[in-house]
């Protein structure tokens, strides 16, 4: 058996993540991020 | 708050005869060659290593302070399918709402950074003066604050020197090769000019930025094509997302694409950005980190302030006179006081908008992924039954397990639609 594992957090694992946080640009501080606002179009 | 997460929150997905995903809050396994018990084995593993994750908070505490503004319900394209009927109504923020809003938010938080982002309603640019005295506002009474501006893209070299020095994080939206016909001025006529130029503009200038991407019933069809477009103009990041027409919104329902032409697009176009080699990565509400966490911040995590001081839980909703505004408008800014007042009653009914609450999510192994989708297209289509669009959970059941499909075939595609993760 082969195993690849994309772990996101490594730092804080277990973090509930309060919200949807988009898979790409996370780093960014977009609208869609993972604090607040809309990930699906316009706003927040 | 009424979520009960299922004791499991391991859920797996077989992907051919000997693969299978596993996908646990942040982490995605990826099993070849493996076996029934090998997948049992596995979950075993990582459900030891799972702690009372229920247990904790679903607002973080530590998160910086947000705000959003939305400075205008005007605006200046009269895009086909807009969801909030921008420039139908000519109602602008005034700079003591504004600086109210700012007031108000520095009394409730600690934070020393403020994320300050600009949104329609309208075209937040339109209302230019207010957005700057936003920002050079909240830099007197935050240590840090972030600006992002979701905007149609229509600005000139004054608003663009603002976005370089204010290192404003951009969201602009075009629509590829459709972007004449989906983006018009009033008068009907074309926009791509100008929206093109300023893309160019923030990748010359090192801006950074995604473009927003309305996939119609009449672009879904170009998809692969705007791809090479968006490449070759220098966009990084692309986000594509279905058009929803809802009871607000200008258009009709016809501009909708199927969730089977949505998807098989979509997936094309992910083989076609990988066949090219081309330098994009996708983001798509249909796919984000596994977490047991809401989708948005609807629970009443979003402070957006509407032009008239309203404290609005999603951006569809701004008007008093639009339909779900008894709930959606959850608070008001007392300006005079500069101070947030919430409706406690719609604020219970939004904090319900979770997964674990949907019927239809509950033995769902998407639901850590998909998250039950749109709230706010669950409850157009619903109400608030907490009852999933059957739109978007049809096009997360078509889009998901067919991206799992190419990753196990090529790692590389998990580059395109991930980001800020490790391998291991």
């Amino acid at each position: 058996m082969k195993k690849i594992v994309i772990q996101w957090n490594k730092k804080n694992p277990n973090d509930s993540g309060a919200q949807s946080k988009r898979l790409t640009g996370a780093a960014h501080p977009g609208c869609c991020r993972e604090k607040g606002g809309c990930p699906k179009k316009h706003g927040g | 708050m009424e979520r009960n997460l299922s004791s499991t929150i391991i859920d797996v997905i077989k992907i051919n005869k000997d693969a299978y995903v596993l996908i646990v809050p942040n982490k995605l396994i990826f099993l070849f060659d493996a076996t029934e018990d090998d997948v049992r084995a596995i979950i075993e593993e990582e459900q030891n290593n799972i702690y009372d994750l229920e247990a904790q908070s679903c607002v973080d505490a530590s998160f910086e302070a947000e705000l959003t503004l939305i400075p205008t319900l005007d605006c200046n394209l009269r895009c086909i399918y807009c969801y909030a009927r921008g420039g139908d109504d000519k109602i602008y923020m005034s700079k003591e709402v504004a600086k109210a809003a700012i007031d108000a938010i520095r009394k409730i938080s600690d934070a020393q950074v403020l994320s300050l982002h600009f949104a329609g309603g309208g075209e937040p640019f339109v209302n230019f003066p207010v957005m700057d005295f936003a920002v050079q506002y909240a830099r007197q009474l935050f240590r840090q604050v972030n600006v992002a501006v979701v905007t149609n893209g229509i600005f000139g070299r004054e608003q663009l020197e603002w976005i370089v020095e204010n290192n404003v994080f951009v969201r602009i939206s075009c629509d590829g090769v459709a972007h004449d016909y989906q983006r018009p001025f009033p008068d009907g006529s074309p926009s791509r000019t100008i929206v093109e130029a300023n893309i160019k503009n923030l990748v010359n200038l090192n801006v950074e930025f995604m473009v927003q991407w309305v996939i119609t019933s009449i672009n879904v069809q170009s998809m692969v094509e705007s791809v090479d477009y968006f490449a070759d103009l220098g966009v990084k990041i692309l986000k594509p997302e279905p058009a929803h027409i809802s009871e607000t919104c200008r258009g009709s329902k016809e501009l909708v694409p199927s969730p089977e032409e949505f998807a098989h697009n979509f997936i094309e176009m992910l083989k076609h950005i990988v066949a090219k080699d081309l330098s994009l990565k996708i983001d798509t509400s249909y796919l984000s980190r596994p977490t047991v966490g809401y989708y948005c911040g609807v629970y009443g995590a979003n402070l957006m302030i509407t032009p008239n001081g309203d404290i609005t839980a999603c951006i569809e909703i701004t008007r008093r006179s639009e339909p779900l505004s008894d709930v959606m408008l959850y608070g008001r800014l007392l300006v005079d006081q500069a101070k947030f007042v919430f409706n406690d009653t719609a604020l219970a009914k939004l904090r319900l908008l979770h997964f674990a609450n949907y019927s239809t999510c509950k033995q769902c192994p998407l639901r850590l992924i998909c998250k039950g989708g749109c709230p706010m297209q669950n409850i157009w289509e619903c109400g608030f039954s907490l009852t999933r669009s059957k739109y978007t959970c049809q096009l997360a059941k078509l889009i998901i397990p067919r991206v799992f499909s190419l990753i196990v075939e090529d790692l590389r595609y998990s580059e395109i639609v991930f980001d800020d993760f490790d391998v291991c």
